[in-house]
C-alpha cells in the first residue's frame, strides 16, 4: 500500500477528558477507496476518533492525519474534498432546504447543485419544504446529502442512520455504495448496526476500551473468527479455559470456544481436549460480541493494518 | 355528584399532591425559607388600614369632551353647548389677549365639569395669568361641581372670588396656585377632594386645609416648582412638619384620606408619620424600606416559583403525563399554594399602609403568571406565537424584576391608583386572568415531555428516543433580510463574503429586536396620549426602554452563541483555516450585534437629560454593561464546565437580573427619596463598579478564551 494512498491514518493517538482516557493509542491506516464501518459500544470511543480526525478535538498524544495533512490544521484544500455527518444533524431549521442547500454551498467552490437536486429527489426531500419540519430519517438524509454536495473524496459519517427506520435504513446504504462505486471516494461510518455494516462494508474497524481491536476487511474477519464445538462422552469441567481462545463456555460435555483460526489450530484443539470438534460460521454481530465481552485475548487479535 | 363523593375525591386529589411532593426536599427547604422571610417582617401589631373604595379625585360622571383650543371653534360648531355637560380645554394659548379663555366659554350654562390647562407655566418665561374677563365668564358657569386648572394662574384675589361664586365639590389646581396665596383656598366650603400639585405641605397650607369644613380627600403633591437644578428637591428644614403641625389635619371631623406624595414622606418618615394616623395614607412605596420588601417579596416569589416549576416539570416529565386522564388536574391546587403563600406576603406587607391585598397579591404573582403564560405559548403550534412570545418575554423581562420602580417613574398615577386597591374589579380581574394563566400553563407542563424528548434529548430526564414520525419544531428566523439565498455564489476566497455568508446562518436579526422594543416604546407613550395624559415625562420612559433594550442585549448575545455553538462542528469543516473560521464567526456575531450596543448608549446619552446626575448615568451604564458581561460569562462557563447551556442560561439570567434589580431599585429609591441619598449611593455604587467591572471583563475574555480552545481548539 503506497503513502500516498492512505487518506486517513493515526500513529499512538490518545484522548483525555479530566483523567479518562477514551482513545488509548489509535494506530490506524485507511486506504482511498474504502467503506470503512466503524463499531464498537456506547462510550468505546467512536464519535472522539471521529472528532479527533477532523480537528474537532485536539489529541491528547499521537498524530492524526486526513488526507495527507495533519487534522489539527487541515487547509481549505483538504476541507473542500471532505464530508461530514454528524451524529445529530446541526441544521439550520428556519431555512427552506433548497435554500439551506445553496447557503451551504456558497462556502465551496466545486458545489454541484444539480448534484443535490438529484440526491433531493432519490430520496424524496421536497426542497421547498422548511427544514424544521422535516422528520428526523429527512434531516439525517439532508444532512448527508449536503455533506455530498462538493462531491468529497473522504465522507465521514457519525451514526448516520440511528435514526432510520429499517426500509430508510436501507435505502440510506444502498446510496453509500452507489457513491463508493467510484474508487475514488472513501467512506468511513459508525454505526450499532451489524447488518448495515454487513451490507455495505468492505472493511471494518472495531473499536473496543478506547483501542482498535480490530480492523480489516470484513471477510477475512469473518473468516478468521469461527465458533468451535467441541464434545466429549464425559462432562468438561466448569473451570475448564483455553487461554488463546476470544471465548469459552461450558455447556456439560461441550465445550463452545470462539476462536481466531491463525493463533488456534483446530487439530491442536481437538487433541488436547480428547473431543470431536465442530467448526460453526459467525455473523459480525456474534463476532462483534465475542470480541467486545471475551476475555483479553480478543484485543491482541491483529488486522491487516493494526499495527 | 354528591358532596361526600366530592370530599373523597378532593382529599384523594390532595393526598396525590401531598405525596407527590412530600420526597422534595428542596422543594420544602424552599418553601421553609419563603416562610421564614415572610415570618420574619410580619408585624401582628399592626393592622392594614381600611381601604376606602374611592378614586382620589373622583371624576365626573359623565367624560369630559376633550377640545385643544384652536379646535374650540370647530368644536362649536358641532356641539349645543347647553348640552354639554363636562369639557377639557387643553393647550389655551395665554398669548390671545384678554380675556385668554375663549369668550364663548360663558355659552356652556350646563357645565358641570371644567377642566382647563396651558400650556407651560414658565414656557418663554411667561406665565399664564387668568384675567378678570376671564373670571366673570366663569362666574356664568354656576353649576361647575369639578374644576381642574392646569398651569393656570391667577392674579390676587382671583381664585378667593371663584370659590365664592361656585359650590365646587372638587378642585384640582395643578402647579396653578401660587404658594403665597394659599389663603385663597379658604373660601372653596363646599369641596370635598381637593388635590393640589406643585405646592408644598407647609403649617400654613395645613391650616388653611383644616378651615375647609367638607373636605374628605385631600391630595398633595410637590410637583416640579421646587425642583433644583440637580434634580434633587430642596426641602429647608423650617419647613419639617412637626406631629404638632399634622394635628390639625388629624382632627378633623370629616378628613379621611391624605395622599401626600414622596417629598412628604421625606418630611414624615419619623414622628409624624405616627401622628397622621389615622386619618392619612400615604404613598409609602415612596419610601425606602417598604419598597425593598416590595423587592424582596418578588424576588422571593421568583425563588418560590422556579422550585414548583422544577417540581412540576421532574413531575410531569413522564410519559404517565401524556397519557393518563387527567394526570395534571390535582397538581391545579399548586396554583392555590401559590396564592396561599401570596397571601402571606401581602400580609407580611401590610405596614404598606396604602397599598392595598388584591393588588398587591396580582403584583406577588406577577412572575409565575408571567412564566407559565410564557410556556403556554410556547406549546402553541404556530411558530410565529412562539416567536413572539419569546420577543415580548424577553423584552419585557427588563421591566418585570423593577416594576415599582421603573413603573412608578413611568406610569406614577397608574400605579399608585392601582396598588391603592382603588378599584378592586380591575384587580379582581387581573388576579383571576393570572390564576387562569397559571391553570393553563400548569395544564400544559407534560407538554415538556415530548418538547424536550424531541428538541432536546440531551436535556431530557428520561433516555428518549427519537420519534422518527414527529417532526422537529421548526423555528423560522425572525427576518430573512440578507437578500436571496438562492443566488448565493461562492464567496470566492473574501473574508467579507464568507462574514455576510455566516450573518446569513444567523436566526436573530438584532435591529429587529430595537426595532420591537422602539414600537413597544411607540404603544406605551400611545397609551398615554390615550388615556389622555400627555407625556410629558418622556425622558424618564425612554430611559427605562434604553435599559430594557441594554438587558436585551443580554440574551440576545447569549443565544446567538448558544445557536452558534450548536452548529460550530459542522460548520468548522467548511473550507477554511481554523484561523479564518474563528475570525469570520467572530465578526459575523460581532457585526451583528453592534446595534445592540446603542441600547446602553442611550441609556448613557438619555440618562443626564432625564433627571439623573451624569455621574449617576455613568455609573449605572457601566453596571448594565458589566452585569451584560457578568451573564454571557455565567453562560459560557456553565457550557464550557458542564456542557449545559439549558441551565446554565436561565441561572445566569436569573441572577443577571436579580443584582439588576436590586441596584435598580436601590438606586431609583436613592434618587427619589431624600436629600442627601444620590451623593452617597453614587458613592457606593462607583466603588463597586470598578471590581465589578473588572471581574465581568477579565470574565468574559476568559471564557471567550475557554471557547475558543475547547469549541475551536485554539489556545
Amino acid at each position: 500500500m503506497s503513502p500516498s494512498n492512505i487518506v486517513l491514518r493515526t500513529e499512538r493517538l490518545h484522548k483525555s477528558f479530566e483523567n479518562q482516557e477514551v482513545l488509548q493509542g489509535i494506530n490506524l491506516e485507511i486506504p482511498q477507496g474504502q467503506i470503512v464501518g466503524l463499531l464498537g459500544a456506547n462510550g468505546s470511543g467512536k464519535t472522539t476518533l471521529i472528532k479527533c480526525l477532523l480537528g474537532l478535538l485536539k489529541p491528547s498524544a499521537g498524530k492524526s492525519e486526513l488526507l495527507g495533512e495533519p487534522s489539527w490544521d487541515l487547509s481549505v484544500k483538504a476541507k473542500d474534498r471532505l464530508g461530514y455527518v454528524p451524529q445529530e444533524p446541526a441544521l439550520l431549521p428556519w431555512m427552506p432546504v433548497q435554500s439551506h442547500a445553496n447557503y451551504v454551498g456558497a462556502f465551496y467552490e466545486h458545489w454541484s447543485r444539480d448534484r443535490v437536486s438529484r440526491w433531493l429527489k432519490v430520496w424524496d426531500v421536497d426542497p421547498k419544504k422548511q427544514v424544521g419540519k422535516l422528520s428526523v430519517g429527512q434531516r439525517q438524509k439532508l444532512a448527508t446529502i449536503l455533506a455530498l454536495g462538493h462531491d468529497p473524496e473522504l465522507l465521514i459519517l457519525d451514526e448516520p442512520v440511528a435514526s432510520l427506520d429499517p426500509a430508510a435504513r436501507r435505502q440510506f446504504m444502498q446510496s453509500l455504495i452507489e457513491l463508493a462505486e467510484d474508487e475514488r471516494h472513501t467512506v468511513l461510518f459508525s454505526t450499532h448496526i451489524m447488518s448495515d455494516v454487513e451490507r455495505v462494508a468492505s472493511h471494518v474497524a472495531i473499536m473496543h476500551g478506547g483501542e482498535i481491536a480490530y480492523y480489516g476487511e470484513l471477510d477475512q474477519l469473518k473468516d478468521r473468527i469461527k465458533r468451535v464445538r467441541l464434545t466429549r462422552d464425559e462432562d468438561f469441567p466448569a473451570t475448564t479455559e483455553c487461554p488463546l481462545a476470544i471465548h469459552s463456555r461450558v455447556e456439560g460435555r461441550h465445550l463452545l470456544l470462539s476462536v481466531d483460526r491463525d493463533r488456534l489450530s483446530y487439530d491442536e484443539l481437538a487433541e488436547r481436549y480428547s473431543a470431536k470438534l465442530e467448526v460453526i460460521d459467525l455473523n459480525l454481530e456474534e463476532i462483534f460480541l465475542d470480541l467486545c465481552g471475551g476475555h483479553e485475548a480478543a484485543f491482541a487479535i491483529g488486522g491487516e493494518s493494526t499495527r | 355528584m354528591n358532596a361526600t363523593a366530592a370530599k373523597t375525591r378532593l382529599r384523594s386529589q390532595i393526598w396525590h399532591v401531598a405525596a407527590t411532593y412530600a420526597d422534595r426536599p428542596a422543594f420544602w427547604l424552599l418553601i421553609l425559607v419563603a416562610i421564614a422571610m415572610v415570618a420574619s417582617g410580619f408585624s401582628w401589631t399592626r393592622r392594614a388600614q381600611k381601604v376606602v373604595r374611592l378614586a382620589i379625585v373622583p371624576r365626573p360622571w359623565h367624560s369630559l369632551e376633550f377640545v385643544r383650543e384652536p379646535e374650540f371653534d370647530k368644536f362649536l360648531a358641532e356641539h349645543d353647548p347647553a348640552r354639554v355637560r363636562g369639557l377639557t380645554l387643553h393647550n389655551i394659548d395665554h398669548s390671545r389677549g384678554d380675556p385668554m379663555l375663549p369668550p364663548e366659554i360663558d355659552q356652556f350654562t350646563n357645565l358641570d365639569a371644567l377642566s382647563l390647562s396651558g400650556r407651560s407655566l414658565y414656557k418663554n418665561g411667561e406665565i399664564e395669568l387668568m384675567r378678570p374677563a376671564d373670571m366673570q365668564a366663569l362666574a356664568k358657569l354656576d353649576k361647575l361641581t369639578y374644576f381642574s386648572n392646569q398651569f393656570l394662574t391667577y392674579a390676587p384675589g382671583m381664585l378667593e372670588q371663584f370659590g365664592r361664586e361656585h359650590h365646587i365639590q372638587t378642585l384640582v389646581l395643578d402647579r396653578a396656585l401660587h404658594p403665597d396665596r394659599v389663603d385663597e383656598l379658604r373660601s372653596f366650603q363646599t369641596v370635598e377632594h381637593l388635590e393640589l400639585k406643585g405646592v408644598p405641605l407647609t403649617p400654613k397650607l395645613i391650616d388653611v386645609v383644616a378651615s375647609l369644613p367638607r373636605l374628605r380627600i385631600l391630595t398633595v403633591e410637590q410637583g416640579e416648582l421646587n425642583l433644583h437644578q440637580d434634580h434633587r428637591f430642596i426641602i429647608a428644614d423650617e419647613d419639617r412638619l412637626t406631629a404638632e403641625d399634622l394635628r390639625s389635619l388629624r382632627e378633623h371631623p370629616r378628613l379621611q384620606w391624605v395622599f401626600a406624595d414622596w417629598p412628604m414622606c421625606g418630611l414624615t418618615q419619623a414622628e409624624a408619620r405616627t401622628a397622621l394616623s389615622p386619618v392619612k395614607s400615604l404613598l409609602a412605596h415612596r419610601s425606602r424600606k417598604p419598597q425593598m420588601r416590595l423587592s424582596a417579596a418578588l424576588l422571593t416569589m421568583v425563588i418560590i416559583t422556579g422550585a414548583i416549576a422544577i417540581q412540576l416539570w421532574t413531575q410531569f416529565v413522564v410519559p404517565a403525563a401524556m397519557v393518563v386522564p387527567r394526570y395534571t388536574r390535582p397538581h391545579l391546587l399548586v396554583p392555590l399554594g401559590l396564592l396561599f403563600v401570596g397571601l402571606a406576603l401581602s400580609r407580611w406587607l401590610a405596614p404598606l399602609e396604602d397599598v392595598a391585598h388584591i393588588p398587591l397579591l396580582t403584583v406577588c404573582l406577577y412572575v409565575p403568571m408571567f412564566l407559565c403564560g410564557y410556556y403556554w405559548l410556547q406549546c402553541s403550534h404556530s411558530v410565529h406565537v412562539r416567536y413572539t412570545a419569546t420577543i415580548i418575554f424577553a423584552l419585557l423581562m427588563g421591566l418585570n424584576f423593577t416594576p415599582l420602580t421603573l413603573g412608578y417613574d413611568i406610569f406614577p398615577a397608574q400605579v399608585t391608583w392601582y396598588l391603592s386597591g382603588l378599584s378592586p374589579w380591575i384587580s379582581g380581574s387581573v388576579l383571576l386572568i393570572q390564576l387562569l394563566i397559571m391553570s393553563i400553563g400548569i395544564r400544559h407542563l407534560p407538554y415538556a415531555t415530548r418538547d424536550l424528548g424531541e428538541n432536546y434529548p440531551a436535556a431530557s430526564p428520561l433516555p428518549f428516543q427519537l420519534n422518527q414520525n414527529t417532526s422537529q419544531q421548526a423555528y423560522p428566523a425572525m427576518m430573512r433580510p440578507l437578500g436571496d439565498y438562492d443566488r448565493l455564489t461562492w464567496h470566492a476566497g473574501s473574508a467579507w463574503a464568507r462574514i455576510g455568508l455566516w450573518r446569513r446562518g444567523l436566526p436573530m436579526r438584532a435591529w429587529l429586536l430595537l426595532i420591537v422594543g422602539f414600537l413597544l416604546g411607540v404603544a406605551m407613550i400611545g397609551y398615554q396620549y390615550w388615556s389622555g395624559r400627555v407625556p410629558k415625562d418622556i425622558l424618564p420612559f425612554a430611559w427605562a426602554m434604553c435599559s430594557m433594550m441594554a438587558v436585551m442585549t443580554a440574551f440576545v448575545t447569549t443565544g446567538m452563541w448558544v445557536q452558534r455553538g450548536q452548529y460550530l462542528p459542522v460548520e468548522f469543516m467548511r473550507p477554511m483555516t481554523r484561523q479564518q473560521f474563528a475570525s469570520d464567526v467572530t465578526w459575523a456575531i460581532t457585526l451583528e450585534l453592534w446595534p445592540l450596543s446603542l441600547a446602553p448608549l442611550g441609556h448613557l446619552v438619555v440618562g443626564p437629560v432625564s433627571g439623573h446626575s451624569l455621574a449617576a448615568t455613568l455609573t449605572l451604564f457601566v453596571w448594565s454593561l458589566s452585569l451584560i458581561a457578568l451573564t454571557i460569562f455565567g453562560a459560557l462557563l456553565f457550557h464550557t464546565s458542564h456542557r449545559k447551556w439549558l441551565t446554565g442560561i436561565p441561572a445566569t439570567v436569573i441572577c443577571f437580573f436579580s443584582v439588576q434589580a436590586q441596584v435598580v431599585s436601590y438606586f431609583a429609591v436613592s434618587t427619589s427619596d431624600r436629600v442627601g441619598h444620590l451623593d452617597e449611593t453614587i458613592t457606593w455604587l462607583a466603588g463597586l463598579t470598578i471590581p465589578v467591572a473588572l471581574i465581568s471583563a477579565i470574565g468574559l475574555w476568559w471564557s471567550y478564551r475557554c471557547i475558543r480552545e475547547r469549541e475551536w481548539g485554539m489556545g
